[in-house]
């Protein structure tokens, strides 16, 4: 099916959010969407899939205007949405979750379960999925769940199906699974939109890609006549410098702050021995579930651990809390912002303070108000932090602003050792590469810091030592100069 | 119109922060309320009429600015009820026992904390939720008050303690001048001291608020204990009031204090609310319930009323929350 769109806007309570996208896509073509967070590809698919209902402008389907009120208007005009996370029903069968909402039933409203599961039994086999269709949802992976919802939009008999970041939850492996699938449809004439952020899948699976920044659709080109630096500067309006791993006074020397030996913790991690100096950026790469945030939280002192030792400072220490820990100098900004980094409804300034409770009030518990001001502003300045003042709430920030207020947080505390766990994930390119000058200050002043990033190039551009690890284990310590994508990988796999 | 008011609020967060708060709807209802009472009575514009009615709710308005704090750090206690009627039975078996006054009031309170700190260990270490598990200690403290004093009314004070409720100061009797001062020092504590600050934080994400370094168990731990305390407090002020303690004292009350809590602005799910709200429902139901009595309408019917008032108020609250939240 033919999709175009004409002068395609959105505004919301008075915020113009995107302004005159006209795109096409044709049946047999991926085209893939690229933007920083916040750009207006989302909301731009939220049209297209009936979420959200344009501003203005006008959405043809074959040379046809059609008005997209709902999902359901979309479903029935053949346009699907595949979300990030797949929306399943984790106690129902596969069957059940594709033809979920579309179940036909016989004369007395039974379920014609024979049909439904043959049905679903011949979608999975075009696409090349061996599951059996009465089987439960519960249990699958992230990327079987994936190819179901697919499978629910075949049955539907959808011409154009729009994937919202469906690469980010998967592994390589997996990755490779999908995109043989998305082929497949490709030939059979499916249209297919695909948003992501991995500019080598983007370059590996679209034939086209359209570009927005700031509400607005930069350009569309064809996807080998375009280079990576220069959708890189589409998106962000300027060059991005590679930044390489800088040195400093401390790591010359041979002080140690932190010695971890033999740390475990049953069906987690086990045997994890490794040193940092002052002033040293220690990565962690490896895949999700590889036990990485465990050996943190353990550290930490919000997990326990069922062996082995830490010593700081020459101390033999264990830390039973995370407040024991941050008394110690310890500090750790978690992967999870929302659930365990921000306190939503909340000021700035409050969440700023919240780990600092006696430096902002007095010995009888009474708060300064002016030292909480004082404190906020310092930060707000110092990372450029965009907000309308201190007592806005956190919650209506930006993703890249509140990761700026949560290492302010930890910062006020003075930390010895800073664990940043994926800090930069679901930051703009713009915020990443300030969060990147902000680290590299941070060690030449003589932090310590671990970092935990499941972005290879984020680790290699940053950390001076490497530590893969893989299954609860460390398979290798990889000093900066010989550490490459190619070889982390390996060992963070097999 | 609404829709401009909104942007320009979300624009200028001072000045949203001092405006839109629930606690004014609770403010406009005690207007209301007291117009439409000196429409029914004259009575009501008698400042003295109204204090000599607000006595017999204080128990119950302690103990509502005690719930304030722990709803706010995302828990509840409905057990609340219950201890009042144990440690008043508790103490009216003390006393007749003969230890003496002061010893009984030590005993009383001493139980109530005792309570509160069970209910606090069982939430905090078992991570039982507190909506259940306070209400099996409702039912348990209940049971074990029945025990204890069977259907008996345990009496024989001595004049001095009977009757709090009749000893003022001016016109202003001393149960009220109690609750006043205690509403203005949690009101204090809360709104300007640290520990305060870390309730509003627990309440809105206790996760975060874990790996911030706050001492999130024995924070609600304290709150549970102190609910207690505060209950065996209520227990001797209802004995001292009433001349006797029976295990049925206060059936059904935990409903009333919850309603004060509620109307005053305070969110089911933790993280807002303040005093200065639940000071103001405290005289919206002593002012409705005397408004009521003296426009001679059943009790019956009274908790229609007051019912129907705080669903009106959860709904006015979550509104604004949704508002004050986008």
């Amino acid at each position: 099916m033919d999709l175009k769109t004409n002068n395609i806007g959105k505004t919301f309570s008075g915020v113009n959010v995107l302004r005159n996208v006209d795109f096409d896509l044709k049946p047999g073509e991926v085209h893939a969407l690229v933007g920083e967070n916040g750009a207006g590809k989302s909301t731009f698919v939220k049209i297209l899939s009936g979420v959200y209902t344009p501003t203005e402008g006008d959405i043809f389907l074959d040379d046809k205007k059609v008005n997209i009120t709902s999902p359901i208007v979309a479903q029935k005009n053949g346009v699907s949405l595949i979300h990030q996370e797949p929306q399943s029903f984790s106690h129902l069968s596969v069957a059940e979750n594709i033809f979920m909402g579309h179940m036909d039933g016989n004369n007395f409203s039974r379920v014609k379960w024979q049909e439904i599961n043959n049905k679903s039994n011949e979608i999975l086999e075009s696409i090349g999925l061996k599951i059996d269709p009465k089987i439960i949802m519960e249990g699958l992976s992230i990327a079987d769940q994936q190819m179901i919802e697919i499978a629910g939009a075949l049955s539907k008999n959808s011409k154009v199906l729009i994937m919202d970041e469906p690469t980010s939850p998967l592994t390589p492996n997996e990755v490779g699974k999908l995109f043989e699938i998305v082929n497949k449809l490709k030939s059979n004439g499916m249209a297919i939109i695909f948003i992501s952020h991995r500019l080598e899948e983007i370059r590996q699976i679209s034939d086209r890609v359209t570009i927005f920044r700031d509400g607005d659709q930069i350009t569309t080109k064809k996807i080998n006549e375009v280079t990576n630096e220069e959708i890189i500067k589409f998106m962000i309006g300027r060059n991005i410098e590679e930044t390489e791993v800088k040195d400093n006074d401390y790591i010359k020397n041979d002080e140690y702050i932190l010695d971890v030996k033999n740390l475990s913790l049953s069906k987690k991690f086990s045997n994890i021995t490794f040193n940092l100096k002052k002033g040293e950026i220690l990565g962690f790469a490896g895949l999700v579930g590889a036990g990485r945030t465990e050996v943190a939280k353990s550290i930490f002192g919000a997990e326990k651990f069922d062996n082995g030792e830490i010593i700081y400072n020459g101390e033999n220490i264990i830390n039973n809390s995370p407040n024991d820990a941050i008394n110690k100098g310890f500090a750790y900004v978690p992967e999870d912002r929302k659930q365990m980094g921000i306190f939503g409804p909340v000021a700035v300034e409050d969440n700023i303070t919240s780990a600092v409770p006696k430096d902002v009030s007095n010995n009888f518990g009474l708060i300064n108000s002016k030292t909480v001001s004082t404190f906020t502003n310092e930060y707000i300045e110092k990372f450029n932090i965009i907000l309308t003042s201190g007592r806005q709430l956190i919650e209506e920030l930006s993703g890249g602003n509140q990761q700026k207020c949560i290492i302010s947080k930890w910062l006020l505390s003075k930390p010895k050792i800073l664990i940043l766990d994926e800090p930069t994930r679901g930051v703009d390119v713009g915020v990443k590469s300030e969060m990147y000058e902000i680290i590299n200050k941070l060690a030449q002043e003589g932090t310590a810091i671990i970092l935990i990033s499941s972005e290879l190039p984020e680790i290699l551009s940053l950390s001076h030592r490497i530590i893969v690890m893989r299954e609860g284990k460390i398979t290798k310590i990889l000093n900066n100069k010989e550490a490459t994508q190619e070889n982390i990988m390996s060992y963070a796999i097999n | 119109m609404l829709k401009n008011i909104s942007i320009y609020l979300s624009e200028n967060p001072t000045l949203r922060y001092w405006i839109v708060r629930p606690e004014w709807v609770a403010v406009i209802l005690l207007i209301i309320s007291i117009i439409s009472s000196i429409q029914l009575s004259p009575f009501f514009a008698d400042l003295a009429f109204i204090m000599d009615s607000a006595t017999p709710y204080v128990e119950y308005g302690l103990i509502a600015i005690i719930l304030t704090l722990i709803i706010i750090s995302g828990e509840i206690d409905l057990s609340i009820a219950s201890m009042i009627a144990l440690t008043a039975v508790i103490f009216g078996t003390a006393y007749n026992a003969g230890i003496g006054m002061p010893m009984s009031i030590v005993i009383a309170l001493l139980s109530g904390t005792l309570c509160g700190l069970f209910n606090g260990i069982l939430v905090t270490q078992l991570q039982i939720p507190s909506i259940i598990l306070t209400i099996g200690t409702l039912t348990l403290y209940r049971g074990i008050a029945q025990s204890l004093a069977s259907d008996f009314s345990l009496g024989g004070y001595p004049s001095w303690f009977i009757g709090i409720d009749y000893r003022y100061v001016g016109i202003v009797p001393i149960p009220v001048i109690i609750f006043t001062i205690f509403a203005i020092v949690v009101g204090f504590f809360l709104s300007s001291t640290i520990y305060g600050k870390q309730l509003y934080l627990i309440g809105t994400n206790p996760q975060t608020a874990k790996y911030s370094g706050i001492k999130v168990n024995r924070i609600k731990l304290s709150l549970f204990t102190l609910s207690g305390l505060v209950c065996g407090i209520a227990g001797v002020l209802t004995t001292s009031r009433l001349a006797v303690a029976r295990f049925n004292m206060a059936t059904g009350a935990e409903l009333e204090i919850v309603l004060m809590v509620m109307l005053g602005g305070t969110y089911i799910f933790g993280g807002r609310g303040n005093i200065f709200g639940t000071f103001i429902a405290f005289w919206i139901v002593v002012i409705l319930r005397a408004g009521l009595n003296v426009a001679r309408i059943k009790i019956e019917s009274q908790l229609t009323i007051l019912g129907a008032m705080l669903i009106i108020a959860i709904i006015l609250t979550n509104y604004i929350y949704s508002k004050s939240q986008k």
